[in-house]
C-alpha cells in the first residue's frame, strides 16, 4: 500500500515555499536595481529601461544563487520535522516506497497521515521571508522616487536658465584683458540664481543686470563701453589694473569695448522678453444667450500659464441693465484663486442673479491676469445676455407698414400665451382636457413650422424635422444640381421625379430669397418649433416653453436682419430755387481741380534702393578680392542700415556688420564667405518690392512684325 | 572660287596688262604671226593669274569604305570603347579618355583630319563643335547617337526685367543619378525658388522669383542629391527700374475704382490725370502735374504724352467726334488702351472688339481670379460677373469662376485691353493691397506700349562664351555709329532690309559682364566662362552633328557612294606655261629685233 498523502504534502508545501522564496529574490532584486539608479541618476540620468535591465539582471543573478531551485524533498521534509513536532521526525517515510517500510514504519506512516489534514490547516508564516526583502524594496522606492524628482527639477532649472540664456558661442574679451568676466543678476521674481561667465556675448531676460569686471595687462587711461555704435559708457576704475561697470538688459544690440584707441569685436546684446500670462478660455463661447426656462449661469473655465509666475488673476465683470438712454452699467472683479504658481486652472459658476442681475440685461466679462513681472494681460471679452420673455413678446421693432407676413410671427407669439395661459389654469383642468388643449397647441405649432418650412422647400407633410434641401450651383460649369433627401418616397409619376433635380424657377415659393446665412437661421427657428411641437404633443407643455420662446427670438433676429442703422443727425437740405430748377443752366457748377503733385521721394525709399545696386554689386563677386570704389563706396552707404538692423535684431545682423567693418580695415580685400554674409544680410533687411507697371523693352526675341508696322506706318 | 577685292583688282590689273601688250604687239615687227603673240601674251597672263590665283577643281573619287575609324569624343560611354576599338582604328578628342583606356589623342585636328580624309568616321559621345566638323564631309562620317548629357539640358529666361516684377527660369534637366535630385535657384547664397527633379528621367521645371536687387545680378542654379552637389551654374539678369509712365483716366462718373487707381498710380511716382464726367461736359480733374484751363481738352497734344488711356464705355460714347478721332490717332501711334466693359452691351468701336457675354452671375460674392498662368489671386469682394466671351481674337488675362473678366488685343499699334470688373478697390479696403499692385501692374503692363527710342539687342549664341565668336544684333540705333567693347571701336554693320538693326561681332576674352557703347546707350550682357553650362552646351552639340550629318541619311547615300572632293589646280602647271609663254614671247622679240 503507498501512502501518498504525505509525498503530495511535502511537494505543495515545496511549491509554495519556492514562490516565496522567488517572491523575495524578486524583492531584493528591485531593491538593487532602483537604489543602483538612484546612485547613478544623480549624476546621469537613467531611462526606465535601463532600470528595468538592472532589475532583469539583479533578478538572474539573485535566482542562480540562491538555493530555490535545489531545495529536495528531503531537505522539505527535514524542515517540516523542525516545524512540525506533531510529524515525530517522522516526515521523511513520507518519501519511502510503501514496499520498502517495515511494520512500525507502515504505523507511523498511518498515523501521521492522519494527522497530515489538521497540520495543512494551520496559519502559514511563510510569509515571514518577505518581511526583509519588502522592506528594503520600498526604501529603494522611496530614494528612486526621491532622486527622480531632484532630477526633474534640476533639469527644470536648467531649462528655465537656458530659455533665460540660451546657448551661442563663447565670445571672449580682448586679448589686452587677461581676466575677464560678465555676471548676470536676473530678475528678483525669476527665483533664478546668479551666472557667471566669460562669454561677453550675453543673452538674457529682459531686466537682468549685467556687471563686467576687467583686468588690463597694463595700465589704461580709459575703458568704455560703445552700445550700438552710438552711446558711449565710461568703465569704472577699481584700482591701477581694474575696471567695472554694470547695465541692465533694456533692448537687443551690441557693443565694443573701446580702450587706448583701440575696439573690441562687436559683441551682441540678446533680450529675452518675459512673455505675459497667456489665458485661455474654453467656456463659455464669445457670445452665450440665456433662454426663458433655463437657469441663470454660466459656466466658466479657463488656464492661465505664465513662464515665470502669476501674481494675481481676476475676472472682470460688467452689468448692463435698461435700454436706450437710460442703460446703466456696473462692474466688479472677482479674483480668481490659485494664483502664485506658473499654472492657473479657474474653475467656478458665474450666478447672474449673484451679480444683480435680472432677466433682460447683459454680461461683459474678461479676465485679467498680472505676471511677477508687471504685465498685464486680458482675455477676449465674453458676453452673455439674458434673454427677457417681455422683450420677445413685445410687437416692438415688428409692426411695420411693409410687414409682408405679420400673422407668421403673430402666431408664434399666440402659441407661447396659449402654452402659458394651459400652464396657468391646468391645475384647474382635468387631464384630459389639459391634454387635449396642449395637444391642440402642439397641431398649431406644427401647422406653423410647416408654413415656415415651405420658406425652405420643404413638403407639406414632412416632420420630424427631416429637412429637403436644393443646392443651388451656379457654378462656372453651371452644372450640378445636387438634393440630399431625408427621407425619400419612390415617385409615383415622371414629374415627380423631374421635381427632385430640376428648378422651377416660375414659381415663387420654390425660389430662394434667402442667403444661406438666412437659410440656416431658419432651419435652427424650424428645429426649435418642432421641440416645442414634440414637447406638446407628449403632454409636456412646460417644458415646451423654452423651444417656444426661443424660436421667438430667432425669428425675430430674423426679421430684423434686414435692418440697417443710421446716425440720426439734424440734417437740413439746402432750400430749393424754384426758379432755377429744371432750367439746366450750369454756368454755377465750377470744375473742381485737385492738383497735389507727386508725394516726395521718402528715406525710406532711397535707403531702399542703395541696398538693392549693393546687392546686386555683391551678388557679381564670384572669388575673393579686392573691391573697387565704386563697392566701397555702396558698402558705405548701407553701413547705417546694418547698424540699425543690428541693433534690433544682433543675431541676424551683427555678423554682417563685422565683416563690412573688416572689409573696411583691409581697404577693400574680401573672401567669398565675407560676400555671402554681406548679401544674406541685405537680403534679409530689403523687403519684397512693390509690383510696378513697366514698358516692355522690345524682348530678346526681335519681333519683327513689330519693325515692320513701324516700317509702314512711319515710312 | 570666290572673288575677294584684291582678286578683282588683280584681275582688272591683268587685263590692264593684256590690252597694253596688244596695242605694244602691233607696233612690233615679228616674223611671228600678230595673232600667235596675242594668244602667247593671253596664255602668258592667265597663267599669272593660275598662279596668284587658287584655283579649284571636283574630282569624283571612290570612298575607300573598308577604313572605318571611330572617333570617341566626351560623353561616349566607357562601356562601349573595347567593342568600339574592334570595329576599327579608334582616336579620341578627349585627354580622360585618351589616358584612361590607351586610346591615341587627336592634338592636331587638321592634320588628323588630313590624314582621314579618305576614312569614314563614325564619332560617338557628345560630338564635336560646328568648327571642328566643317573639316569633314557629311558624307564622309556619321554620328552614332549616345546617352544624352545629365544636367541642365536648357534654360530660359528674360535677361533684362524691370523691378518689382516677377521673374521666371523655365528648363529641362535630365537626372541620371538614382535618386531624386533637388533643383535651387540661390539669389545672394539664399534658396528662393526650389523644385525636385525625379531619378532617371528628364524633367521639365520653372522656377521664379521676384528680384529684391537693382542693377546686373547673377543668380545661382544648383542642383543636389544628398549633400552631393551635381551641377552649379549662373544665371545672370539685369533688373531696371522701369521707365516713367504718364496714364489719363477718363471716367463718366466719379467712382472708388478710379479714386483707389488715381491714388495708387500716384503713390507710385507716375504722372497721371484724372478726370470724371460731374455734369453735362463738366468735369473734376485731378493732376500730379499742374494742368492749366488750356490744357485740358483731349486732344492731339495731351494724348502725345500719354502712355495708357483708362476709360469706361459710358465716357467713350461721351466723347466729341474731334476727341475720339484724337484718341484713335494716338492709339494708332501706340497708345495702349484699357477699356472698362460694364452690363450694357458695347457701342463703341473699341468695345465691339471684344465678345461680350453679358451678366453670368448677379450678387454679392467672393472671388478669386486666375490669370493666364493659372496663378490666383487673394479672394475679393465684388457683386455681378461681366464675362467676355473667347472668340479667338482677344488674348485672355484673368478669369473669374472660369469666366473671362479681362482680355487684351491688338488693334493696329495700339494695345486695347477689356476690362468688366469694377469694384477691384475692395481688395484695398480688405488690406491686401499687394494683390491689388500685383493685378493692376500685370494688367497695365499688358496694355503699355512698348519702350520707344531705346537700343535693345539680342545676343547669339544664347550664350555667348569667352575666347569665341559671339555677335549682338542691336535694334533700335537710327544712325550709323560705332560701338565700343572693351575700349575697342568698330563700326556696326547695318542690315540690308531693316535700317534700325545693326550687327556687332566681337571675340570676348574674359567672362563676366561686359558693356557695349552704342552712341550715349550703353547695353550690358554676360559673357559665360568656357565650363558653364555644360549639360546645354553639349545637348545642342548633339542636335547639331545629327544635322550635320543627316543629309548622308536622307538622300539615302550608301557607304559605298563614289565622293566628289575638292581639288586645287597644281601651282607648278601654271609656272610651266607661264615659262613657255613667255619664253615665246621673248624668242619672238630677240629673233625679229
Amino acid at each position: 500500500m503507498e501512502y501518498t498523502l504525505g509525498k503530495q504534502w511535502l511537494e505543495h508545501y515545496r511549491g509554495r515555499r519556492r514562490i516565496y522564496l522567488l517572491l523575495a529574490q524578486a524583492l531584493y532584486a528591485l531593491g538593487a536595481a532602483l537604489l543602483l539608479a538612484s546612485v547613478i541618476g544623480f549624476v546621469y540620468p537613467l531611462p526606465w529601461w535601463t532600470v528595468s535591465l538592472m532589475f532583469l539582471l539583479a533578478l538572474g543573478r539573485c535566482l542562480f544563487f540562491s538555493r530555490l531551485w535545489k531545495a529536495t524533498l528531503l531537505e522539505v521534509a527535514f524542515y517540516l520535522d523542525a516545524k512540525f513536532p506533531e510529524l515525530e521526525y517522522s516526515a521523511s517515510l513520507f518519501l519511502k516506497p510503501g514496499s520498502s517500510l517495515g511494520l512500525l514504519q507502515r504505523l507511523q506512516l498511518q498515523r501521521l497521515e492522519e494527522r497530515i489534514p489538521a497540520l495543512s490547516q494551520r496559519p502559514e508564516d511563510d510569509y515571514k521571508m518577505l518581511k526583509v526583502p519588502l522592506l528594503i524594496a520600498l526604501v529603494a522606492i522611496g530614494l528612486y522616487a526621491l532622486g527622480s524628482s531632484f532630477q526633474q527639477k534640476t533639469q527644470q532649472v536648467a531649462a528655465e536658465r537656458e530659455l533665460a540664456v540660451p546657448k551661442r558661442r563663447a565670445m571672449p574679451a580682448p586679448a589686452a584683458f587677461t581676466d575677464a568676466s560678465l555676471q548676470i543678476r536676473f530678475p528678483l521674481y525669476t527665483g533664478l540664481p546668479e551666472q557667471r561667465q566669460h562669454d561677453f556675448g550675453v543673452s538674457a531676460l529682459k531686466g537682468s543686470v549685467v556687471t563686467l569686471r576687467l583686468r588690463a595687462n597694463k595700465r589704461m587711461k580709459t575703458v568704455k563701453l560703445l552700445f550700438n555704435a552710438k552711446k558711449e559708457v565710461l568703465l569704472h576704475q577699481k584700482d591701477s589694473l581694474h575696471w567695472e561697470t554694470s547695465f541692465k538688459m533694456e533692448a537687443s544690440g551690441f557693443y565694443q569695448i573701446q580702450y587706448e584707441g583701440k575696439a573690441s569685436a562687436l559683441y551682441p546684446i540678446d533680450v529675452i522678453p518675459d512673455r505675459p500670462v497667456s489665458i485661455q478660455v474654453t467656456q463659455p463661447n464669445a457670445h452665450t444667450t440665456i433662454e426663458p426656462g433655463y437657469p441663470a449661469k454660466v459656466g466658466l473655465e479657463a488656464l492661465l500659464t505664465d513662464d515665470y509666475g502669476i501674481k494675481d488673476a481676476a475676472l472682470v465683470a460688467t452689468t448692463s441693465s435698461g435700454k436706450g438712454e437710460s442703460v446703466r452699467f456696473s462692474s466688479r472683479e472677482i479674483a480668481l484663486k490659485g494664483a502664485g504658481g506658473k499654472q492657473l486652472r479657474a474653475k467656478q459658476t458665474i450666478g447672474l442673479q449673484a451679480l444683480g442681475m435680472k432677466p433682460g440685461d447683459e454680461l461683459y466679462f474678461y479676465i485679467r491676469a498680472k505676471d511677477l513681472a508687471d504685465q498685464e494681460s486680458r482675455s477676449d471679452m465674453y458676453v452673455v445676455t439674458w434673454q427677457d420673455t417681455t422683450e420677445l413678446m413685445s410687437l416692438s421693432g415688428m409692426v411695420s407698414a411693409s410687414d409682408v407676413q405679420p400673422e407668421y410671427f403673430r402666431s408664434q407669439r399666440q402659441i407661447i400665451i396659449d402654452i402659458e395661459k394651459l400652464l396657468a389654469e391646468a391645475p384647474k383642468l382635468s387631464k384630459v382636457v389639459a391634454q387635449q388643449r396642449s395637444n391642440n397647441i402642439g397641431i398649431d405649432q406644427k401647422l406653423l413650422r410647416l408654413r415656415y418650412g415651405q420658406f425652405l422647400g420643404e413638403e407639406a407633410e414632412e416632420g420630424g424635422g427631416g429637412e429637403h434641401e436644393h443646392e443651388h450651383d451656379h457654378g462656372a460649369e453651371g452644372e450640378g444640381h445636387e438634393e440630399a433627401h431625408g427621407q425619400q418616397a419612390v415617385p409615383e409619376d415622371i414629374e415627380t421625379l423631374k421635381d427632385q433635380f430640376t428648378h422651377h424657377h416660375d414659381r415663387a415659393e420654390d425660389a430662394t430669397f434667402f442667403t444661406p446665412g438666412q437659410k440656416t437661421q431658419l432651419k435652427a427657428t424650424l428645429t426649435e418649433m418642432w421641440n416645442a411641437e414634440l414637447k406638446l404633443r407628449t403632454y409636456e407643455p412646460q417644458e415646451a416653453l423654452p423651444y417656444a420662446y426661443k424660436a421667438l427670438r430667432l425669428l425675430k433676429d430674423l426679421q430684423q436682419q434686414s435692418r440697417t442703422y443710421v446716425a440720426k443727425a439734424p440734417s437740413k437740405p439746402t432750400a430749393l430755387k424754384p426758379e432755377k430748377r429744371l432750367t439746366g443752366d450750369l454756368v454755377d457748377i465750377v470744375e473742381p481741380m485737385v492738383n497735389k503733385g507727386l508725394p516726395p521721394k521718402d528715406e525710406s525709399t532711397l535707403v531702399q534702393q542703395r541696398l538693392r545696386k549693393a546687392l546686386a554689386y555683391l551678388s557679381n563677386r564670384r572669388e575673393a578680392g579686392v573691391l573697387d570704389r565704386e563697392g566701397l563706396a555702396l558698402l558705405h552707404a548701407v553701413q547705417g542700415e546694418l547698424i540699425d538692423g543690428a541693433s534690433r535684431a544682433p543675431g541676424k545682423y551683427l555678423s554682417a556688420l563685422k565683416v563690412l567693418r573688416e572689409i573696411d580695415e583691409k581697404e577693400g580685400v574680401y573672401a567669398l564667405g565675407d560676400i555671402r554674409v554681406l548679401a544674406t544680410a541685405i537680403q534679409e533687411l530689403l523687403p519684397l518690392m512693390p509690383y510696378q507697371p513697366a514698358m516692355k523693352k522690345v524682348t530678346q526675341r526681335e519681333n519683327i512684325y513689330n519693325s515692320y508696322l513701324n516700317l509702314i506706318s512711319n515710312p | 572660287m570666290t572673288l575677294t577685292l584684291p582678286a578683282i583688282l588683280f584681275i582688272a590689273l591683268v587685263v590692264v596688262l593684256l590690252v597694253y601688250i596688244v596695242l605694244k604687239e602691233r607696233t612690233m615687227v615679228s616674223r611671228v604671226p600678230l595673232a600667235v603673240r596675242y594668244a602667247a601674251a593671253a596664255v602668258a597672263l592667265a597663267s599669272l593669274v593660275g598662279l596668284a590665283l587658287p584655283f579649284r577643281y571636283q574630282k569624283r573619287v571612290s570612298q575607300a569604305t573598308d577604313h572605318r575609324v571611330q572617333l570617341l569624343t566626351t560623353g561616349t560611354d566607357v562601356s562601349l570603347v573595347d567593342s568600339l576599338k574592334a570595329l576599327g582604328d579608334c582616336y579620341t578628342t578627349d585627354a580622360i579618355l585618351a589616358k584612361e583606356k590607351a586610346l591615341p589623342f587627336v592634338a592636331d585636328w587638321q592634320e588628323w583630319t588630313a590624314a582621314h580624309k579618305n576614312a569614314h568616321i563614325s564619332i560617338h559621345g557628345f560630338g564635336l563643335p560646328l568648327t571642328r566638323l566643317r573639316r569633314i564631309h557629311p558624307e564622309h562620317g556619321d554620328y552614332r547617337d549616345g546617352p544624352s548629357p545629365a544636367g541642365l539640358l536648357f534654360a530660359q529666361w528674360d535677361q533684362e526685367i524691370p523691378s518689382g516684377g516677377d521673374w521666371v527660369l523655365h528648363g529641362r534637366y535630365r537626372n541620371a543619378t538614382g535618386e531624386q535630385a533637388k533643383l535651387y535657384l540661390f539669389s545672394a547664397a539664399q534658396a528662393v525658388d526650389s523644385v525636385i527633379l525625379p531619378q532617371g528621367q528628364e524633367s521639365v521645371f520653372d522656377l521664379s522669383y521676384q528680384p529684391k536687387q537693382e542693377g546686373r545680378t547673377l543668380l545661382d542654379l544648383v542642383a543636389v542629391v544628398g549633400k552631393d552637389t551635381l551641377q552649379h551654374e549662373q544665371v545672370p539678369l539685369l533688373v531696371k527700374a522701369p521707365q516713367a509712365v504718364s496714364v489719363l483716366l477718363m471716367a463718366s462718373s466719379p467712382s472708388f475704382e478710379y479714386k483707389f487707381l488715381y491714388n495708387w498710380l500716384r503713390d507710385s511716382r507716375y504722372e497721371v490725370i484724372y478726370r470724371a464726367r460731374i455734369s453735362k461736359d463738366k468735369f473734376l480733374y485731378a493732376s500730379t502735374a499742374v494742368l492749366p484751363e488750356r490744357e485740358r481738352k483731349i486732344d492731339a497734344r495731351m494724348l502725345e504724352k500719354t502712355d495708357l488711356l483708362v476709360i469706361d464705355e459710358t465716357e467713350w460714347q461721351q466723347l466729341g467726334a474731334l476727341e475720339q478721332a484724337a484718341v484713335g490717332r494716338a492709339a494708332a501711334k501706340g497708345m495702349g488702351i484699357i477699356l472698362m466693359i460694364g452690363e450694357e452691351s458695347p457701342q463703341t468701336k473699341m468695345g465691339k472688339l471684344f465678345a461680350w457675354k453679358g451678366l453670368v452671375k448677379a450678387g454679392e460674392q467672393r472671388l478669386r481670379l486666375k490669370d493666364r498662368n493659372g496663378v490666383e489671386t487673394r479672394p475679393l469682394s465684388t457683386s455681378d460677373i461681366v464675362a467676355l466671351s473667347n472668340d479667338g481674337r482677344a488674348l485672355p488675362l484673368f478669369y473669374a469662376d472660369g469666366h473671362i473678366v479681362a482680355a487684351a488685343r491688338m488693334q493696329g499699334a495700339a494695345r486695347v485691353t477689356a476690362l468688366t470688373l469694377r469694384d477691384t478697390y475692395s481688395w484695398w479696403l480688405q488690406g491686401e493691397e499687394r494683390t491689388y499692385t500685383k493685378f493692376w501692374s500685370q494688367l497695365l503692363s499688358s496694355s503699355l506700349p512698348e519702350q520707344k527710342n531705346v537700343v535693345n539687342y539680342i545676343q547669339w549664341p544664347a550664350l555667348p562664351k569667352s575666347q569665341d565668336w559671339a555677335r549682338l544684333v542691336v535694334k533700335g540705333v537710327e544712325k550709323a555709329s560705332l560701338a565700343s567693347l572693351e575700349s575697342y571701336n568698330a563700326p556696326m554693320v547695318s542690315d540690308p532690309w531693316i535700317p534700325s538693326t545693326r550687327e556687332f561681332a566681337f571675340w570676348s576674352n574674359g567672362s563676366g559682364w561686359q558693356e557695349l557703347a552704342v552712341g550715349k546707350d550703353t547695353l550690358a550682357f554676360y559673357v559665360f566662362k568656357d565650363d558653364d553650362w555644360q549639360a546645354w552646351q553639349y545637348s545642342e552639340q548633339i542636335k547639331q552633328n545629327k544635322n550635320y550629318f543627316f543629309k548622308r541619311y536622307e538622300e539615302g547615300s550608301t557607304e559605298n557612294s563614289v565622293n566628289i572632293v575638292d581639288e586645287e589646280v597644281p601651282k607648278w602647271i601654271f609656272y610651266v606655261i607661264f615659262f613657255v609663254a613667255v619664253a615665246f614671247l621673248w624668242y619672238a622679240s630677240r629673233n625679229y629685233n
